[in-house]
């Protein structure tokens, strides 16, 4: 993995971001391999344990956002903002980690913190670089009012 | 044909009566400020929340010996754990000596069978028994040892699993098998045998009651796409009973979810005892316990009412013991396609009652509507009804006027 490569995988981890806050879900979903998996993780305490609180393969991931506009949790703007990933390179993936925050806006425009995490992502080459896996791993454990939108 | 709702306003001049009591009979409409009202609220915490078996937690949280779970009722800090002996103890988890908290995790297992105070290190079995006093001779002239103190106990026993407390008796004391009646029947089978794998808490900006009226009444699936898509949509549906037991609790009974007019998967697999694919239940324990079984896999809501405009949402998602890894992946899946804090359908109950609760502060709409009569079917307001019936027995107050006087005093003299 060149130099160029790290360049353009944390392009499309910014974009990932500006897709789902401008939602433009058919770019979102393009970063996504056909294999690709993507889920929401969070320690809870009072289960001792990792919870799995999304967990949805492309098709899934895909049903969910064509269907976003026709819940009623939409509303709002989302803002993402995301750390520059660390890099690994791990039986031939390339895998990166990120923090990110999700901020929303409400109607008359106050912005307020919705959660924090680190993005896991494992990425593939075909003929370009494609998320295989995208783990958002949640430090907060309290979303209020909560959302089935992406993180 | 429905009825329209609300009301469209004549261009006649004449006007919904929004300030004052609507023209219905007074057990199908409510008085806002059993929402809004301090002394309402302080009132549920005492005479409803201290002196009603209270859900806390699941057996599977307290999975051997020593093991705790630390939970709060009523603004009382508790904790319960299984003694040396595997047997439910529930005790405030406040120390004796000085009110420190001893517990401190939200669970955890004790080491030797023993907690120790951070303050001042008194140290209590799992019995509840003060075991030491450090130095104890501080003690002597006033002739207090550790034999003679113990933590503050509470009721506690459990059914099928959940697991309940009650802080105080009140006047009319229950065991939890008289207290709960028949509510649980339907759930027997399917939730015999379960496990928590998920826990998340919300806090909701909103009454308590307005949260357990979403699970009282199926007309609100209106709201949700997953439910008016495939639920709502079955005229089948429509005729689903809901049945009324004693105490304020309900059940909805069995329905079959069309999944797949949402382009979502049958749940064929793995269905748990006594359910059939895709079958959905709803079991209400007064008077905040909501139990969905979704076929494959089931969700236990309980509250902690914080004040008149705060609740927090405690949600578990439940599993058989035993599951495959990829058998209990998918019922993750299944779970969270509905529910959890990223499920289709709870962020939409928390948006709406997040609405209600101001617009009923402060009187700025004095009356809500429970009128709808449907045979007890599926959108009847019924257990919304049921509900309120109990809730003015325990409180005393009247559900639609709260200055109405009189229910306290004769409930007091029967």
């Amino acid at each position: 993995m060149n130099l160029e490569d790290r360049i353009h995988i944390h392009e499309l981890i910014l974009s990932s971001g500006m897709a789902l806050d401008e939602r433009r879900f058919e770019d979102y979903l393009a970063l996504y391999a056909e294999a690709g998996e993507y889920l929401v993780t969070a320690h809870v305490p009072e289960t001792a344990s990792l919870g799995t609180w999304m967990d949805l393969d492309k098709d899934n991931l895909r049903r969910l956002l064509e269907s976003a506009d026709r819940h009623t949790w939409n509303t709002g703007e989302r803002l993402h903002q995301i750390s520059a990933p660390v890099f690994t390179l791990e039986a031939g993936e390339v895998r990166t980690i990120s923090v990110f925050s999700v901020f929303r806006i409400d109607e008359v425009g106050e912005s307020r913190l919705y959660a924090v995490g680190h993005y896991h992502d494992i990425w593939v080459r075909t003929d370009r670089w494609l998320l295989k896996r995208r783990v958002a791993r949640l430090a907060s454990r309290h979303l209020t009012p909560p959302s089935a939108m992406p993180l | 044909m429905e009825e329209a709702f609300p009301p469209t306003v004549p261009d006649t001049g004449s006007e919904w009566p929004w300030n004052r009591p609507p023209p219905v009979p007074s057990t199908h409409y409510l008085d806002n400020r059993i929402y809004t009202d301090p002394a309402v609220f302080a009132r549920e915490r005492e005479h409803i929340f201290k002196q009603q078996w209270k859900f806390v937690c699941h057996e599977s949280e307290l999975p051997q010996p020593g093991a705790y779970r630390c939970v709060d009722v009523a603004d009382v800090p508790l904790f319960v754990v299984r003694d040396e002996a595997g047997e439910l103890r529930a005790f405030f988890n406040i120390c004796p000596h000085r009110g420190a908290r001893l517990l401190r995790e939200v669970r955890g297992q004790l080491q030797g069978h023993r907690l120790t105070c951070f303050y001042h290190h008194w140290s209590f079995s799992s019995s509840g028994q003060a075991v030491a006093l450090p130095l104890p001779q501080g003690y002597q002239a006033q002739a207090i040892a550790a034999k003679d103190i113990g933590l503050r106990s509470v009721r506690i026993a459990s059914r099928l699993g959940l697991v309940f407390v009650r802080i105080e008796d009140g006047a009319r004391p229950t065991s939890l098998d008289e207290f709960l009646g028949p509510a649980l029947d339907q759930l027997a089978e399917p939730i015999a045998d379960l496990e928590v794998f998920h826990y998340h808490r919300v806090e909701i900006k909103a009454n308590w009651k307005l949260f357990v009226e979403t699970n009282c009444e199926g007309y609100h699936e209106l709201l949700h796409l997953l439910n008016r898509t495939t639920a709502l949509s079955q005229r089948e549906y429509l005729k689903r009973k809901w049945l009324l037991h004693p105490g304020g609790h309900h059940t909805f009974q069995p329905a079959n979810i069309a999944y797949g007019k949402l382009n979502l998967q049958d749940r064929n697999d793995g269905t748990l005892p006594g359910m059939s694919p895709n079958m959905h239940i709803v079991t209400d324990v007064f008077p905040d316990v909501m139990i969905n079984a979704r076929s494959t896999v089931v969700r236990i809501d309980s509250l902690i009412p914080l004040a008149p405009d705060r609740t927090v949402l405690e949600c578990r998602g439940l599993a058989p013991r035993g599951d495959s890894e990829a058998q209990r992946r998918l019922r993750i899946r299944q779970h969270n396609e509905v529910w959890g804090p990223m499920g289709r359908n709870l962020p939409e109950d928390i948006w709406a009652i997040e609405t209600q609760w101001p617009g009923m502060a402060r009187g700025k709409l004095p009356f809500s509507l429970i009128a709808r009569e449907d045979d007890d079917q599926a959108t009847d307001d019924s257990p919304l009804r049921s509900f309120y019936a109990r809730w003015e027995k325990l409180t005393g107050l009247r559900a639609f006027d709260i200055d109405a006087a009189g229910l306290a005093a004769q409930e007091v003299a029967k």
